[in-house]
C-alpha cells in the first residue's frame, strides 16, 4: 500500500509537516487549518459562554472586596487583582484542559467546526497535552495576548502553545473555513523561528506601550494633584496650618462687614477702630495667601505687600495688578486710601512703614483673643448672605439664629447689628412674630433716635420685598406714617434721608407714583447737602418703581453721573 | 454576542394571552407614568441634596452607634449588618463617601425614618432645642438647627412616597398586602426597565404558550412572579423601597423553556464584523444557562447589601417557573406551528 506524501502535491489537503514517521499513519478525516479570523471568533465565542462561569466564580472575592470598599472605606490595591487573576487564570486552565482531553474542543471552537489534535496521529490530545496547551494559552493571555497574533504569521496557523503541546486547531470537513495555505512557506525551521521572533517582538511592543502608558498616567496624576494642592485653599490649610473655610470667611469679612458696620455709624473713632482690624485681619490674610496660586486682586496685594516688607522692588507692579483686576476691590481701596497716610507722598511704597507697625502689635491680640469672635464675625456676613438671596437658605438662618447668640459677649458696639442680623434670619425664616419681639429688643437697645433709624432701616431694607413689609409690626402704615415723619423732619444725616427716602416708596411707590415724586420733592427741600439732592434728583428723575439699575432711565444715569462726580470732588 | 429568538414575534391569534399580559403591562405603566415621572423627579431632587443626606446618615449613624445594627435593624440577621457599623463610625468621622451610603441604607431601611422624625420631634421641644441639641448630642448626631428643615424634607419624601406609583404597587416592608404581591408584578421602573422585561416576555413568553398553552404560561407567569418575592422577602428580606418588575416571572418563564426544550433553538449571533460571523443558527437550549442564569447567580453572590436589582427575586422565580413546567404537557400541534414561524424559517436559511 503506498500512502500519499502530503508534501508531494500542492493539492494535498493535509499540511502537516513534522516528521517522517507521518507518512505511516492512516488518516481517517480530512482536515484543514483555519484562518486567524475563525480562530479569532472562536475565542469570541468562547468568551460569551465562559465569562459569566468565570464572573460567577470570582463572585465570592467581588463581594468581599465590594464590602471592605463600602464598609471599610479600602482602596483597590494590586492585591485583590492577583488574587482575581489568579483564581480565573486557575480555573480557566482546570476546565480548558478538561474540556480539550475529553471532548478535543471547546464550545467556542465547537460552534465554529473546529478541533484541536494531536499532531502526532491527529487524534484527540492526551491529558498531558491538553494541560500544556491550556497552560501556555493563559500565559500568552498574562502576556496581554501578544502571542496570539503569532497565529496569522505561521505558515500551519500554530501559535507556539500549539508547537509546545505538539497540536494542531483544524476544521473538519468544513470547505467554508478553509485558509489558503501558503506553500511557499512551508513549516521550516526559520518560518517557526520567524513566529517566536515576531511573538517576542509583539511582547515587547505591547508591554512597553503599557508600562509607557501606565507611567505617563501616574505621572500625569501626580501633578495633577501637586497643582491641585498649590491651588487649593485644602493645600494652603494643610501647609499653613489653618482651616479651610476660615480663609474663604475671612475674606468675606473684609467685604461685608464693612458695609454692615458703616451702615451703623460714620463717626471717626469707630472708623479708626474698624480700619484696626482690616489691618490685622489683612496681615493674616497675607500669611495664608502667599502660596496661593490664583489670580485675585488679593493674592497680588499681598504679593506686593510681602517683596516690600523684605524690602524688595517690584511691588509696584503686584499693586498695579490688583487696581487692574479689580478696581472696586478693596484691596484696590486699601492701596488708593494709603496715599492719604503718607505724608511724603511717595504713594503705595510707604505702606510698609505704616503697616508692619501696625501689623506686629495687632497681630498677638488678634491671635490671643480676637480671632474665634472675627470668624465668627466672617461667618455670620456670610450666612446673611445667604438669607438675602431670592430663596432664603434656612438652615443658614437657623445657624445664624445660633451664632449671633453666641457673638453676643463680643464688642458692645456690635449689638445692634447682631439684632440686626437676627431681624432678617428670622424674616428669612418667615417668623413675623419673632421679628417683632426681635425690633422691639432692637428699639430698647437703641438710643431714642436710634429707634426711629431702627424702625426706618426695617423699612428701608425690605423695601423690595414689600409683602413680607407689610406684614412686619415696625412697618405697618401706623409706623411708617410716624418713622416718615420724625426722619423727614430731621433729614440732617444720611441714614435719616435714605430711611426717609425709603419709606416714602414703601409707603406710595405701589399706589401713587406723583405723590412719591411730591415727597421726594419736599425732602430735596431739607436735603443739607449736594450729596443728597444728587440723590434724591437721581431718584426723582428714574422711573417711580424702578429702583433696579437695568430699568434705569437715561435721565437717572446722567443725573447719578452728576451725583458721583459731586460726590469725587469732594463736595460731601 | 448571542441573543435568543426563540419562536419569534408570533401574531396576535397565535398567542392572544401574552399579547393580553403585554397591553396590560404596558397600558399599567402609560397610566401611571404622568405620575412617576413627576414624583420620581420630586423624589431625586430631595434625595440628591447634600444636607439632607448628610443629616440622614447621621441620624442614622448615631442610632447605629447606641445600639449595634445587628439588634437595631430589622434585616439583622443580614450578612452587611455588622458593616453598617463600620459604615457608621465613618460616617461619624466625616468622611463624605460613607455618609452617602450610609443616607442610601437609612432610606431603604423600613420604618427607619419614621422613628427618626418621631423621635427627633418628641424629644427636643423647640424652646429647649439649642439645649436639647447639647444634651442629646451623644445620642442622636443631628445638630438642632439643622433638625427643622430635615423634619420638614423627611415629611416631604414621605408625601412623595405617597404618590409615588412604585411606592403605591411595589411590595415592600409594612406594605404586604395581597393585592401587592400581583400588582408589583405589573409595574415597572421606567421605560427601559418595561422595554426589557417586555421584550423577553414576548419571546418566552409565546414560546411557552405555543408549546404547553394558555394556562401553561399563565400559571408559569404569575407563579414565578409569586415565588420570585416570596424568595427575595426570604433572602434579601424586604426593604422600605420598593420591589417592582415583571424580572422574577420572565426568568420563570426562560427557566421553563430551558427545562422543557431539548433540542436547539434559533439564536442571533455576533462574533466579528465580517461576513459569515453573524447571523442567526440553531443551537441547544442550555446556551441559555450562562447567558441569563449565571449572571443573575453572580449578582446575588456578588452584591454585598445595597443593590437595585432584585437577584433573589430571579432566581426564585427561576426555580418555581422550572418547576411548574414539569406540570404540563406539550400541545400536540405545537411542531408545526413552530416550524412556520418566521426565526425558525431563517435559522433554515441562514444555514
Amino acid at each position: 500500500m503506498v500512502w500519499p506524501n502530503p508534501f508531494d502535491s500542492e493539492k494535498s489537503e493535509l499540511s502537516l509537516s513534522r516528521s517522517q514517521s507521518l507518512s505511516r499513519i492512516e488518516f481517517k478525516h480530512t482536515y484543514h487549518y483555519v484562518s486567524p479570523k475563525t480562530r479569532l471568533a472562536a475565542v469570541v465565542a468562547d468568551s460569551v459562554l465562559l465569562i459569566p462561569l468565570f464572573a460567577l466564580v470570582t463572585a465570592p472575592l467581588k463581594r468581599q472586596f465590594q464590602a471592605s470598599i463600602l464598609y471599610d472605606g479600602a482602596q483597590p490595591h494590586i492585591g485583590w487583582m492577583l488574587q482575581a487573576a489568579l483564581l480565573v487564570i486557575g480555573v480557566g486552565i482546570f476546565i480548558q484542559t478538561a474540556l480539550i482531553a475529553y471532548f478535543g474542543t471547546t464550545p467556542g471552537k465547537f460552534v465554529l467546526g473546529l478541533r484541536v489534535v494531536s499532531r502526532l496521529d491527529t487524534k484527540k490530545p492526551t491529558f498531558m497535552q491538553a494541560f500544556l496547551r491550556s497552560l501556555f494559552w493563559w500565559l500568552s493571555v498574562i502576556l496581554f495576548g501578544a502571542p496570539f497574533f503569532s497565529v496569522s504569521r505561521h505558515p500551519s496557523r500554530r501559535c507556539w502553545y500549539d508547537r509546545i503541546a505538539d497540536t494542531d486547531v483544524v476544521a473538519r470537513q468544513s470547505k467554508a473555513h478553509v485558509a489558503s495555505i501558503d506553500t511557499s512557506r512551508p513549516e521550516t525551521r526559520e518560518a517557526n523561528q520567524a513566529a517566536f521572533v515576531q511573538m517576542i517582538l509583539m511582547t515587547a511592543a505591547v508591554y512597553t506601550l503599557g508600562t509607557v502608558g501606565s507611567r505617563w498616567n501616574a505621572y500625569d496624576r501626580e501633578q495633577h494633584q501637586k497643582a491641585q494642592e498649590r491651588i487649593s485653599a485644602k493645600g494652603l490649610a494643610s501647609q499653613c496650618g489653618f482651616s479651610q473655610w476660615a480663609i474663604a470667611d475671612v475674606v468675606s469679612y473684609l467685604i461685608a462687614i464693612e458695609s454692615d458696620l458703616s451702615l451703623l455709624s460714620d463717626q471717626s473713632s469707630r472708623a479708626r477702630e474698624f480700619s484696626q482690624r482690616q489691618i490685622t485681619c489683612l496681615g493674616k490674610l497675607i500669611e495664608w495667601h502667599i502660596w496661593s496660586n490664583d489670580d485675585g486682586p488679593l493674592i497680588h496685594f499681598a504679593k506686593g505687600l510681602k517683596l516690600q516688607l523684605e524690602g524688595a522692588d517690584g511691588s509696584e507692579r503686584y499693586f498695579g495688578r490688583v487696581c487692574e483686576i479689580e478696581p472696586d476691590s478693596s484691596e484696590c481701596r486699601w492701596i488708593s486710601r494709603s496715599e492719604s497716610w503718607d505724608s511724603t507722598g511717595r504713594g503705595p511704597t510707604s505702606i510698609p512703614s505704616k503697616l508692619s507697625a501696625e501689623l506686629g502689635s495687632a497681630w498677638k491680640q488678634f491671635e490671643r483673643d480676637r480671632l474665634p469672635l472675627w470668624l465668627g464675625y466672617a461667618l455670620a456676613s456670610e450666612y446673611r448672605k445667604k438669607i438675602l438671596q431670592a430663596k432664603p437658605d434656612r438652615v443658614a438662618a437657623q445657624r445664624l439664629l445660633q451664632l449671633t447668640g453666641d457673638l453676643s459677649s463680643g464688642p458692645h458696639e456690635l449689638a445692634q447689628w447682631l439684632q440686626r442680623l437676627r431681624i432678617e434670619a428670622f424674616r428669612a425664616l418667615g417668623r413675623i412674630d419673632d421679628v417683632n419681639r426681635e425690633l422691639d429688643a432692637l428699639i430698647r437697645l437703641s438710643s431714642k433716635d436710634d429707634a426711629r433709624r431702627a424702625s426706618a432701616w426695617v423699612c428701608g431694607h425690605t423695601v423690595q420685598s414689600r409683602s413680607c413689609l407689610l406684614q412686619t409690626k415696625a412697618c405697618s402704615i401706623e409706623a411708617l406714617e410716624s418713622a416718615y415723619s420724625t426722619l423727614s423732619q430731621q433729614a440732617e444725616s444720611d441714614l435719616a434721608l435714605v430711611g426717609a427716602t425709603r419709606s416714602v416708596f414703601c409707603q406710595f411707590g405701589d399706589s401713587d407714583p406723583r405723590r412719591v415724586k411730591r415727597e421726594l420733592t419736599r425732602l430735596k427741600d431739607k436735603a443739607v447737602s449736594s450729596d443728597h439732592i444728587g440723590y434724591l434728583n437721581a431718584l426723582m428723575s428714574s422711573e417711580p418703581m424702578g429702583l433696579e439699575t437695568e430699568k434705569l432711565s437715561p435721565l437717572f444715569r446722567t443725573e447719578m453721573q452728576r451725583w458721583r462726580r459731586h460726590s469725587s470732588q469732594g463736595e460731601l | 454576542m448571542i441573543f435568543p429568538l426563540l419562536g419569534g414575534f408570533l401574531w396576535l391569534h397565535r398567542i392572544p394571552v401574552v399579547w393580553a399580559m403585554l397591553i396590560l403591562n404596558i397600558s399599567f405603566f402609560a397610566w401611571t407614568y404622568p405620575t412617576y415621572q413627576l414624583a420620581e423627579q420630586l423624589s431625586e431632587e430631595l434625595l440628591s441634596d447634600d444636607q439632607f443626606q448628610e443629616q440622614t446618615a447621621k441620624a442614622f449613624a448615631s442610632l447605629i452607634r447606641n445600639q449595634p445594627a445587628t439588634q437595631l435593624l430589622l434585616n439583622r440577621s443580614k450578612p452587611w449588618a455588622p458593616g453598617l457599623s463600620r459604615l457608621a463610625e465613618r460616617t461619624l468621622e466625616g468622611e463624605a463617601r460613607a455618609t452617602r451610603l450610609l443616607a442610601g441604607f437609612a432610606i431603604r431601611e423600613p420604618g427607619l425614618l419614621n422613628a427618626l422624625l418621631s423621635y427627633s420631634t418628641e424629644r427636643i421641644k423647640p424652646s429647649e432645642r439649642r439645649l436639647a441639641s447639647v444634651s442629646d448630642q451623644s445620642r442622636l448626631k443631628i445638630d438642632a438647627i439643622e433638625l427643622e428643615p430635615w423634619v420638614d424634607q423627611v415629611t416631604q419624601l414621605q408625601n412623595i412616597q405617597s404618590i409615588h406609583p412604585s411606592y403605591r404597587f411595589g411590595l415592600m416592608s409594612g406594605h404586604e398586602e395581597w393585592t401587592r404581591w400581583l400588582t408589583y408584578q405589573i409595574s415597572h421602573s421606567g421605560w427601559i426597565h418595561l422595554f426589557w422585561n417586555m421584550l423577553f416576555l414576548t419571546l418566552f413568553g409565546g414560546f411557552i404558550e405555543l408549546a404547553r398553552g394558555r394556562l401553561a404560561f399563565l400559571v408559569i407567569l404569575w407563579g414565578s412572579g409569586i415565588a420570585g418575592a416570596i424568595a427575595y422577602s426570604t433572602v434579601s428580606g424586604l426593604t422600605a423601597s420598593p420591589l417592582v418588575g415583571a424580572s422574577g416571572a420572565v426568568s420563570g418563564l426562560i427557566a421553563s423553556v430551558i427545562v422543557f426544550w431539548n433540542r436547539k433553538l434559533p439564536f442571533m449571533y455576533w462574533l466579528l464584523p465580517l461576513k459569515g460571523y453573524y447571523g442567526v443558527k440553531m443551537l441547544p437550549a442550555w446556551i441559555l444557562i450562562p447567558a441569563f442564569i449565571f449572571p443573575d447567580l453572580t449578582g446575588h453572590f456578588s452584591s454585598p447589601g445595597l443593590s437595585g436589582v432584585a437577584y433573589a427575586a430571579h432566581l426564585g422565580g427561576a426555580f418555581m417557573g422550572a418547576v411548574l413546567t414539569l406540570f404540563f404537557r406539550a400541545r400536540p400541534e405545537f411542531w408545526t406551528e413552530l416550524n412556520q414561524s418566521f426565526t425558525f424559517q431563517l435559522a433554515r436559511k441562514w444555514r
